[in-house]
């Protein structure tokens, strides 16, 4: 406990130093007691993964209502790894990378703020300190996205943030409020003990699930996220993105799935759609994309929509009576959680190290970056084969853990779970599909073949620190993925506050991986001895057989004078993908042909653009927004500038209370 | 409180009100700031006869402070900003005098219907007045809503502001010297805004009809 509380002391710490600190150094000492904040509750929240007591706390002053707690247990240590792994990268990252603008006092305290939210929301042990914590979270996040206020972008997102976060802030507030003021307490284990069921549950289900998938980028609630992602600065954008997002899954897991009594099944199928179609909505966006942090902020809702799947299906799956199939689907999702926030933050932080060494985060004139940056190349190689879900990288591992769940679901006897179970497993499928298409269009386009504009040509990669804190999060990937078996035999523990039972829990040892539901196992060291070998037996049966062979350059179809112009671009990569999904994506394509001077037959210059907007954004935001505006203007009526009609309103509006409290 | 004490607050109480009503039936912009005198006198009186005979030395000061700003140095102010265009009148009202006083008769007849629970709060003698405080407030703010001259507005702004005090008086023998001393102040603050404003505006616009004032430009 006392590391515990030690750790979130010195995250407060942090932005008052930031606050408080001269320019010289400021970044240096905030981050550092971010990152040793994140450290101390990481090392706490292990402790109790690897079977340590519960940790309990309470200061009854300090909030008003109900006071202010503390609560550490399996569950929430499993995400206060994840976030704390990402708090402490974008801390260490900070220290080596922030300078200028972002530097400022505002901008490091609030920053160091962000990082103490995102630390304290797993730990709150009642409704009352989750929601500060959660509001401390959302408004320091949204502080941040204005200290770059001069820029349009900028502000827009912040105002398109703010609205959705400040919405689902409110619907999360209605539906705890709604189960606290049915079960006569605030406390998760109050809550969870009143089980509270029928209709108020319904009300919270859905309440608490839609400010929870919003904060996860759900669609059609996910529109902020894709504006706001890329435009934070670097370090806050991987916290938002690796932690922030996941939160939104902690909210499930811990309400909507650990507290709730029982509700329909239909409801769990329900939201299980909108996770299927959310999950194909941010991965087909994310195929598509061209900006660096637009393609990621895609990918994370498509990552998140993975994760909303399991969830749901591990929801519907116990109400219908298959408890072992849905544990397998939730250790699954915490492992994917974990996965997603280490992946996520290298890519995040390594898109801005590009973006400030090359001058552009646009992938169409990127490439070749290998040459130039090769450390950072073989952290985003790491990093994007965990997203692909390459075996022996983290991702993999949830993927897998959470298909093998999805199939064990499909063994009822019911006919309707089995449809809805169908279009999670397809829906995840073909959603990983597409995230590898984005992935490896940041890979192969971004930092393969040849340079397409001459920023590309000249990056260089800085040295320090800022690379070096992504060597973690790199470290966690091929960790979780080389070993998974004691990492999910822990994860195990968070089991009971879910689902509330152990049964069928994935069993792990050090070298292999086994699913009881479906009876499968995993074994990576295996497979990487196995590779290992087969390379060393081919390359020796090479050596031996290949006297007389010649070595020459098989690529370029025998031709040397290949420009970076012939190559594939990040937009003609995605095109085919664009084409058939055009109906779902509507992308605005303009091609211009400008004729040479003397002879109009020949084309000199043919420009082609395409950009891809937010067809939820355009069909159901917009017409919203418009009618609010409309209703505004004609509200305009009522204030017409006369002074005596304002005064009249005054005095009808006195009269009226006289007229109602008499 | 003595019969007679007693039969002065009634008469002084009721004065406030009939000066207010009378507010809304003269036009001519002197005649008005007159009311307005007389009507702090009679408030002024409400205040000395309930000092003298509950023997509260702090209600005393704040009679006489009442005769020296709403009696004294408020209508004064305003006389000033009158005299300088004489004869000046109220040209037409929004609503015309005949309607405005049925209306006033009508927002009397509420303030004494919802007024009632008052006296509930502070049993005695004048407590059971004291929906003649409100009714000054609701007349004050019909002179206020349907005059055109600033100057008639200002005037609406104070009587709404003597139906308060009036409303404090009668209820709780007054409030504290020094929230009356504060309210006064402001109130002969606002008073002294409002002329510089006038000033200003007729110095800009000629002659001031608010109707014309549709805009607020920077």
């Amino acid at each position: 406990m006392p590391v515990l509380l030690v750790g979130l002391g010195l995250g407060l710490a942090a932005p008052l130093v930031g606050a408080l600190a001269p320019a010289r150094g400021r970044t240096l000492l905030a981050g550092g007691l971010s990152a040793a904040a994140g450290v101390l509750a990481a090392v706490a929240a292990l402790g109790v993964l690897l079977g340590g007591p519960v940790l309990r706390a309470r200061a009854s002053g300090l909030l008003p209502l109900a006071g202010a707690s503390v609560r550490l247990d399996a569950l929430s240590a499993a995400f206060e790894v994840a976030v704390a792994l990402v708090v402490v990268t974008a801390a260490l990252f900070s220290m080596g990378y922030t300078h200028g603008a972002s530097a400022s006092r505002p901008a490091t305290a609030l920053q160091a703020s962000f990082a103490l939210g995102l630390l304290l929301v797993p730990v709150a042990g009642d409704v009352v300190s989750f929601l500060w914590a959660w509001e401390l979270m959302a408004v320091a996040s949204l502080a941040l996205l204005l200290v770059e206020h001069d820029r349009p972008a900028a502000r827009s997102a912040a105002l398109w943030y703010g609205a959705m976060t400040q919405a689902g802030a409110a619907a999360i507030m209605l539906g705890l409020l709604t189960l606290a003021a049915s079960a006569h307490g605030v406390s998760w284990s109050a809550l969870a003990a009143a089980r509270v069921s029928g209709p108020l549950a319904v009300v919270a289900f859905v309440a608490t699930l839609a400010g929870f998938a919003s904060k996860a980028g759900a669609v059609p609630l996910h529109v902020w996220l894709p504006r706001a992602h890329p435009e934070a600065a670097t370090p806050v954008s991987a916290m938002m993105s690796g932690a922030m997002t996941a939160l939104g899954l902690y909210g499930v897991a811990r309400v909507d799935l650990g507290l709730l009594g029982a509700i329909g099944r239909w409801w769990w199928a329900g939201a299980l759609v909108v996770a299927a179609l959310s999950a194909l909505y941010g991965a087909l966006h994310a195929a598509t994309a061209t900006d660096l942090k637009r393609l990621l902020a895609y990918s994370t809702i498509g990552a998140m929509g993975l994760g909303l799947i399991g969830l749901a299906a591990a929801g519907e799956l116990r109400a219908s009576g298959q408890g072992r199939a849905a544990a397998t689907l939730v250790v699954g999702v915490l492992v994917l959680v974990g996965a997603h926030a280490a992946y996520k933050a290298i890519l995040f932080l390594a898109a801005g190290l590009i973006e400030r060494a090359s001058g552009t985060r646009d992938l169409d004139l990127l490439g070749g970056l290998v040459r130039g940056m090769p450390r950072v190349a073989g952290l985003v190689a790491v990093a994007v084969a965990s997203a692909v879900g390459v075996p022996l990288a983290a991702g993999f591992v949830g993927e897998w853990l959470e298909i093998e769940g999805l199939v064990a679901g499909l063994s009822s006897h019911d006919p309707g779970g089995v449809a809805t179970i169908l279009v999670g497993l397809v829906g995840l499928a073909l959603a990983s599909g597409l995230v590898a298409v984005a992935m490896v269009k940041l890979l192969g386009i971004g930092l393969l073949g040849r340079a397409r504009s001459e920023g590309a040509a000249r990056a260089r990669e800085p040295h320090g620190i800022a690379v070096a804190a992504l060597g973690l999060p790199a470290a966690a990937t091929l960790a979780m993925g080389l070993v998974p078996g004691p990492v999910v035999a822990v994860l195990g523990h968070a089991l009971g506050t879910v689902l509330g039972a152990r049964a069928g829990a994935p069993q792990g040892r050090w070298d292999a991986l086994h699913v009881g539901v479906t009876a499968s196992t995993l074994r990576p060291l295996a497979l990487l001895g196995g590779l290992v070998t087969a390379v060393v037996v081919l390359r020796g049966l090479a050596r031996v057989g290949s006297r007389g062979v010649r070595a020459v350059v098989a690529w370029a179809c025998g031709r040397s004078d290949l420009t970076a112009r012939m190559q594939y671009t990040a937009t003609s990569f995605a095109e085919p993908l664009q084409r058939v999904f055009a109906d779902v994506l509507r992308p605005d394509i303009d091609t211009t042909v400008s004729p040479e001077e003397e002879a109009r037959e020949i084309e000199r210059v043919i420009a082609y653009q395409s950009r891809v907007g937010d067809a939820v954004e355009g069909g159901l935001y917009r017409p919203v927004v418009r009618g609010a505006d409309a209703l505004g203007r004609r509200a305009r009526a009522l204030a017409n500038g006369s002074v005596h009609r304002y005064l009249a309103y005054g005095l009808v509006a006195l009269l009226v209370v006289l007229v109602v409290v008499g | 409180m003595s019969g007679l004490a007693g039969a002065l607050v009634d008469l002084a109480a009721v004065a406030v009100l009939v000066i207010g009503v009378a507010g809304l039936w003269r036009r001519d912009l002197r005649a008005l700031v007159g009311l307005l005198r007389v009507q702090g006198l009679a408030l002024a009186l409400v205040a000395a006869t309930t000092a003298a005979s509950e023997h509260d030395l702090g209600l005393g000061v704040t009679a006489a402070l009442v005769v020296v700003v709403k009696a004294g140095v408020v209508p004064t102010l305003l006389v000033r900003v009158a005299r300088r265009d004489p004869g000046a009148r109220e040209a037409a009202p929004l609503i015309n005098v005949p309607s405005s006083l049925v209306l006033a008769a009508a927002l009397v007849g509420l303030a004494v219907v919802v007024g009632a629970p008052l006296h509930a709060l502070a049993p005695g003698r004048a407590a059971a007045l004291a929906p003649l405080g409100l009714a000054t407030v609701l007349v004050g703010y019909l002179l206020l809503v349907t005059r055109r001259r600033a100057l008639s507005q200002v005037v609406g702004l104070l009587v709404i502001d003597n139906g308060v005090a009036l409303t404090t008086f009668l209820l709780t023998a007054g409030v504290p010297l020094i929230v009356e001393l504060g309210g006064t102040l402001d109130v002969l603050l606002v008073v002294v805004v409002l002329r510089a404003l006038l000033g200003t505006m007729r110095a800009h616009l000629g002659d001031v009809s608010l109707d014309q004032l549709r805009e607020l430009h920077d």
